[in-house]
């Protein structure tokens, strides 16, 4: 009998109480069974964790997360929020670490949120979800965020959130009534995310800071599908200087998160290579059997599926 | 079903920082690969499909990546969706175009997804030059039968050539 592989999924999400009383009304999801899940970081998670074979999640705060709310309070409620998520982390070594939630509303206390816990608390990098008060993260304001987790040597997660309201007002509102899931995971999370990362890669931030990391889930938003148009399409520009896709593959990461796709996983191989690709749930918007059950038939050598299982997150992440 | 200059509020919102210095990313470098997709989506879940069962739909671009997708939306739609998953209505009714996106990953992405005989070779001439796309599609890894669907087959049947 084959012996069970060491998986470790890394975008992973919970709910921290003091932040969940700040965020009432922009909650993902009001599915009891979900919330229940997202409230939970003991028992009812490992034992699904158990039940998949996950045998490490690293766990980030559920969207919106700190990104929509005034500095001062993103700044007050992000000390408590981390140092929770450190006690259930502690609880749990061998089974848990954690991306921080930062209060990019607040970026130099944001940056410093960022040091200090994964300095102090041993946490392995940030996760931030989509717009900070209606403004992407490549704004120059940000950039102290990009400065430390270079400096930490720590990736940053991109994730999504609602999307800007006047997109969701020019694209989106026609169906949401019928299609609620068409704001978030359906497209909207996707459209509002590669943009993050396009932007990300368009600002110059690599140059500046050429050791940044960043991940990006779903597949990297179909970001890498679409390397060779987008280089291209921005390559008439005449600007010259390297592409876009040679600084994205040099700086991008992207996991397998609610996208558990054959020929999507296999475009990414093809275009960044395994190296790059982390697998990854989404709890638990998601489920855990299928993700794992998923990773059992891919076609993929042994040694490329260690990496996508858990050779690439101990390697990327420090575990 | 082919791109524009995007929605106002949508540069706005989302490209205006960098229109400046990237024009492109209103064009072919990211905004008509966001809309035009948005379009397509929009389709599925219009229920025109179900209205005009016979009606088709050409998307270029490589369906603006909406093949790559099918996946995560059918998955995301699931639940609210209360008939036919988005993949089986998209791929009934939509054939992609490979204007202005010779990349043999795509191209192999939505062979796997949509199968050959949804999908047709175009230029995007002449916002692009002939001679590249004729010359992708030499070295493409294609059995001779899907190159002859590719580059002629699938058009005689679909325009009636």
């Amino acid at each position: 009998m084959a012996t069970k592989p060491y998986i470790i999924a890394l975008e992973e999400h919970y709910f921290d109480p003091e932040v969940k009383r700040h965020t009432v009304g922009q909650e993902p999801t009001n599915a009891p069974r979900i919330v229940q899940r997202l409230d939970d970081v003991g028992e009812l998670r490992l034992r699904e964790m158990d039940e998949a074979g996950i045998d490490m999640q690293v766990l980030s705060h559920a969207n919106p997360g700190l990104q929509k709310l005034d500095a001062e309070t993103a700044v007050r409620l992000a000390r408590g929020a981390n140092d929770r998520l450190h006690e259930a982390v502690r609880a749990h070594p061998d089974r848990f670490a954690a991306f921080a939630a930062i209060p990019t509303p607040d970026p130099e206390a944001a940056a410093d949120e960022l040091e200090r816990t994964v300095t102090r608390l041993g946490f392995k990098g940030a996760l931030v979800n989509g717009l900070t008060n209606g403004r992407f993260l490549d704004d120059k304001r940000f950039w102290p965020i990009f400065e430390r987790a270079q400096a930490l040597d720590v990736p940053l997660y991109m994730h999504p959130a609602i999307p800007h309201p006047a997109v969701v007002e020019a694209y989106y509102k026609d169906y949401v009534e019928q299609y609620p899931s068409l704001l978030r995971a359906a497209w909207g999370f996707t459209v509002e995310t590669a943009t993050q990362g396009l932007r990300l890669v368009l600002s110059g931030v690599f140059d500046t800071y050429p050791r940044l990391k960043i991940i990006l889930g779903h597949m990297g938003e179909g970001l890498p599908f679409y390397l060779w148009r987008i280089s291209m399409g921005l390559a008439r520009d005449g600007r010259g200087g390297r592409s876009f896709r040679d600084i994205f593959c040099e700086h991008f990461y992207i996991t397998t998160s609610g996208f558990f796709s054959d020929p999507a996983l296999l475009c990414c191989m093809m275009e960044m290579g395994i190296d790059r690709i982390l697998f990854s749930v989404d709890y638990p918007f998601v489920d855990n059997p299928p993700g794992t059950k998923w990773t059992e038939t891919l076609p993929l050598c042994a040694e490329d599926k260690e990496k996508l299982l858990n050779g690439n997150a101990k390697r990327l992440l420090k575990i | 079903m082919h791109p524009a200059i995007p929605h106002p509020a949508v540069i706005d919102a989302y490209y205006k920082d960098y229109v400046e210095k990237y024009p492109g990313i209103l064009r072919a470098g990211w905004g008509f690969t966001v809309e035009a997709a948005t379009q397509g989506i929009r389709l599925v879940l219009s229920g025109v499909f179900d209205t005009y069962p016979r009606l088709k739909i050409i998307i270029g671009h490589l369906g603006e990546g909406l093949p790559f997708y099918l996946w995560r939306i059918s998955h995301g739609l699931r639940g609210d969706d209360d008939g036919k998953s988005f993949r089986d209505i998209f791929c009934e009714h939509f054939y992609v175009t490979t204007s202005g996106f010779f990349s043999d990953p795509a191209l192999l992405c939505c062979m796997m997804e949509m199968g050959i005989d949804r999908i047709l070779f175009s230029v995007d001439y002449p916002f692009v030059d002939n001679p590249p796309a004729t010359k992708w599609t030499e070295t493409l890894p294609l059995c001779t039968e899907d190159k002859e669907k590719l580059l002629s087959g699938n058009a005689k049947r679909l325009l009636r050539l």
